[in-house]
């Protein structure tokens, strides 16, 4: 795009900062230079892009390499969108401010389900057809992953292909066949292109698959309608993240970021085994990274950015078995540059609330514990490995060390909760009051907040087989519980319920569903996560339009024999394991962390050639100290 | 500890960051430079930096400060340069000088600043002088209204005074007005002189170069670095 029209449409916008594109270890490549050019696009906006871990990692991998280039674009706002619509204008990349179109891949990552209009969206001000099978072969090629990729069917139609599980293992992969083709064909036939990706592991083509369903509108089968098309796609994972890729200068943001740090991945997965949780099931197994590896990191990190604050980020850092070590090093490293060190997430247990204590820098004013459910029964039911003891041993200690904001997160509609389970919330909070009062004897005030988001039964997870509670019955439960919390001295916030009920319906949806959201986006729909901007009218309406009942796919509870529209995804973790877990679950039993207590018999690890990898233990150490 | 001034100018794509932005990015382009910062005690440590009066979205500034203390005494020149290489597309580091212990702060040394603002090529010649007639000789206040709390300023009395240079298109008008006693915003400025323009759109902030900031001492402008200008000498 011309200078002077760029200026005169920033100088219209909210936060221009947003679109520059000159950032500090931002890349801008020379366009003729180079091979084979993706864009990678993030369907939300800068600020919540930029605070992306995936978004680092991949701009740095691609950019280092010699043939290839990345660049970035986000979904733009409002009034951005409005500026190129008015002025015929497509959407453009930051770096070089050139058209999508002109790129040879377009990748988005799929974060969650919420952002999936904005996906639409993009493609559309991009100039590029919506569905894959309406692209010329001058289109660039769009691709997707992230962790939504786990259930693409709903957004099958729009993509040409889906490269499930992590990028750094086959993205480079995915480039180098598609210049392959090129060298070869100048500009290559969209299907030899295809032909060709669907060669590489992890590379899921949706167009291969067609899908027939039963009378009563449940999937009857899904299956390749192309030759030589696998059954099912398996995920690709790095076995070890010591020698993997990481970057050291990563992007720094113009326009504040929700997140303005450097980020060491302290380990990848988790399996504490929350039954709720799809991170804990497709990041699986545990892979940590060693002190010395994230020492270095950090510091290198630190010189490039001059970032004040470095988070040690995984799903949840104190777990890492190398924190003793990796601390105190960390700590020396810091001080002469005053970083602050920072955790995003806490444990409920004491540990966490002493370790986070003693980390230098900022302290947020509040703390955060997720006990997620409110008696031990239902904390059970989800395998959440915490009791009441627990929390309330980890509130005297924040109170202890002075911090005087706690909040705590639940979540409403669990499988199998009763009544009993939402009045244990509150008798929480009034425990975690009583806490306070001992520690501070009425010399300070404490501020509790409970925030309370409402159940989604995510694929491949031990849950979803289970229906989510009707929106009715959970805005109920949720009035119930705020008024018992409100009573024992907290705020309560419970997240948009119809927010969480599309969420669901995408979460487990199916190829039928594209045309909903079609229709939805058509209506104006735009970042559907964001409350303010979701309009639930819009949906109703478009799920009308398409002849579909939302409640039929948020709502169901599945039967293990049924066919599951994502299955043709495969997590690596075993579909048996599931069905045991579910059905402990039901039976109130839990399953042990397989880091500290032997494989619990997910599958993974054989299945795949893999094992959890921990500091000190090298490989496998848990099973030697099976009982 | 000693204390230096910095001369940076904000142009090019970084005119469109927020002062905030600005604050955040030159922080972490101080940090990244290895110079000996000295940083503010306590809990929450962060480097010595105070920064000259804010720049709005869009408007470029040809000379803007901020002023730093380090723990040791520093080479001037290349500590510019390691500065200045750490700064993004856009933000350009100038000069640096070395303050004497007791120097004044950026908000004392600074009262005005020159601020030119290119004309809509609706702007007529006619319509120009007339703006300039009114500006300089009539004794009618220019009253606006802000917006947010309804406080009402004379425009005019925030202007200490102005010219129109033509230029191969259209012209640029030059305006030097009053920081902080007597500061008038600048949008209402803008708002006010279009409205005797006969603007048709609001004017936009991307048409505003701030060109310096300075203190005015017996009719002379003197910059925070201590050099003496006349009156629009750049
Ligand atoms: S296969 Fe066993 S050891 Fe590996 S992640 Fe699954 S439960 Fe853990």
């Amino acid at each position: 795009m011309e200078k002077a029209l760029f200026e005169e449409i920033l100088s219209r916008v909210q936060k221009p900062a947003r679109y520059l594109g000159t950032e500090w270890n931002s890349v801008k490549k020379n366009w003729d230079r180079v091979a084979v050019k993706m864009v990678f696009a993030f369907p939300d906006l800068y600020e919540v892009g930029m605070s992306h871990l995936g978004l680092q990692i991949l701009y740095g991998l691609v950019n280092r390499e010699a043939d290839y280039l990345m660049e970035r674009v986000f979904a733009p706002a409002a009034d951005m969108e409005a500026e190129l619509r008015r002025r015929g204008l497509p959407l453009f990349s930051l770096e070089s401010r050139r058209p999508l179109a002109d790129f040879d891949v377009l990748g988005f990552t799929l974060p969650y389900e919420m952002t999936f209009t904005n996906i639409l969206n993009m493609l559309d001000l991009a100039g590029i057809p919506l569905r894959a099978r309406e692209r010329a072969d001058t289109h660039p090629l769009v691709i997707g992953g992230g962790p939504a990729v786990y259930n693409p069917e709903p957004l099958a139609p729009f993509f040409d292909a889906f490269v499930i599980g992590e990028g750094e293992e086959s993205l480079l992969e995915v480039l180098q066949a598609i210049k392959q083709v090129k060298e070869r064909e100048g500009r290559p036939e969209r299907p030899a292109l295809l032909e060709r990706l669907g060669e590489i592991p992890g590379v899921y083509i949706p167009g291969w698959y067609g899908v027939e369903y039963t009378e009563e509108g449940r999937v009857r089968r899904v299956f390749p309608v192309k030759p030589g098309a696998p059954e099912r796609v398996r995920r690709r994972l790095l076995k070890d993240l010591n020698g993997a890729y990481f970057p050291e200068a990563p992007i720094v943001p113009l326009a504040e970021a929700v997140h303005e740090r450097g980020m060491v991945e302290v380990f990848r997965g988790c399996t504490r085994g929350c039954r709720f949780c799809q991170a804990g099931i497709i990041y699986r197994p545990v892979r940590e990274r060693d002190p010395q590896v994230l020492q270095h990191q950090a510091g290198e990190i630190v010189k490039s950015t001059g970032y004040d604050e470095v988070s040690l980020v995984s799903l949840s850092s104190l777990d890492y078995a190398g924190l003793d070590e990796l601390l105190p090093s960390l700590r020396d490293r810091c001080s002469v540059t005053r970083t602050g060190i920072s955790l995003p997430s806490l444990r409920v247990d004491s540990f966490s609330v002493r370790v986070a204590g003693n980390l230098p820098g900022v302290h947020r004013t509040s703390l955060t514990f997720a006990p997620e459910a409110g008696t031990q029964r239902l904390r059970d039911v989800i395998n959440k490995g915490v009791t009441e003891a627990d929390l309330l041993e980890a509130a005297r200690a924040a109170f202890e060390a002075g911090w005087t904001a706690l909040k705590l997160y639940f979540m409403i509609g669990l499988p199998t909760e009763e009544q009993a389970d939402l009045e244990g919330i509150a008798d929480l909070v009034r425990k975690v009051r009583q806490a306070g009062r001992d520690v501070f004897k009425g010399k300070k005030k404490v501020r509790l907040t409970v925030s309370a988001a409402s159940f989604v039964p995510k694929a491949h997870t031990p849950f979803q087989w289970e229906g989510q509670v009707p929106r009715e019955t959970l805005e109920a439960r949720h009035r119930f519980t705020a008024n018992l919390v409100r009573r024992s001295g907290a705020d309560y916030h419970w997240h948009n319920i119809e927010i969480s009920f599309i969420e669901a319906v995408f979460a487990r949806g199916d190829r039928r569903l594209a045309g909903v959201l079609e229709e939805a986006w058509r209506r104006g729909c735009r970042f559907d996560g964001w409350t303010e901007h979701f309009k639930f009218s819009l949906w109703e309406e478009s799920f009308k339009a398409a002849g579909l009942d939302p409640r039929f796919y948020a709502g169901r509870r599945l039967g293990y024999d049924e066919v599951l529209p994502w299955e043709v995804i495969d997590s690596g973790v075993d579909r048996r394991f599931l069905i045991r877990e579910h059905r402990k679950a039901l039976a109130g039993e839990t399953t042990p962390d397989c880091r500290f207590a032997g494989c619990a018999g997910c599958g993974i690890c054989p299945g795949l050639g893999v094992s959890p990898r921990l500091v000190g233990g090298g490989e496998r150490k848990f099973t030697e100290e099976q009982p | 500890m000693p204390k230096y001034r910095i001369a940076y100018a904000k142009i090019d794509l970084a005119r469109f960051l927020s002062h905030l932005e600005v604050l955040r990015t030159l922080n972490r382009a101080l940090r990244r430079s290895g110079l000996p910062l000295a940083y503010t005690e306590g809990f929450n440590p962060h480097p010595k930096v105070s920064f000259g009066p804010s720049l709005g979205v869009g408007v470029a500034g040809l000379n803007e400060y901020f002023d730093l203390e380090l723990e040791q005494a520093v080479p001037l020149k290349q500590s510019l340069d390691r500065v200045g290489r750490q700064f993004p597309q856009g933000l350009v580091a100038k000069a640096m000088a070395a303050l004497p212990p007791f120097a004044s702060g950026l908000s004392r040394v600074i009262d005005c600043a020159w601020y030119r603002v290119a004309l809509p090529p609706q702007a007529v010649p006619d319509g120009r002088l007339r703006l300039l007639k009114d500006l300089r000789e009539s004794a009618e206040p220019w009253l606006r209204k802000r917006q947010k709390d309804g406080k009402v300023f004379d425009v005019k009395r925030g202007i200490l005074d102005g010219r129109i240079v033509p230029r191969p298109q259209g012209a640029v008008l030059d305006l030097l007005v009053k920081v902080g006693e007597g500061e008038v915003p600048l949008r209402l400025v803008l708002e006010a002189l279009w409205e005797k323009l006969g603007g048709a759109e609001p004017p936009l902030p991307a048409m505003v170069t701030r060109v310096g900031l300075y203190r005015l001492r017996g009719g002379q402008l003197v910059t925070p670095l201590g050099e003496t200008r006349g009156l629009w000498e750049e």
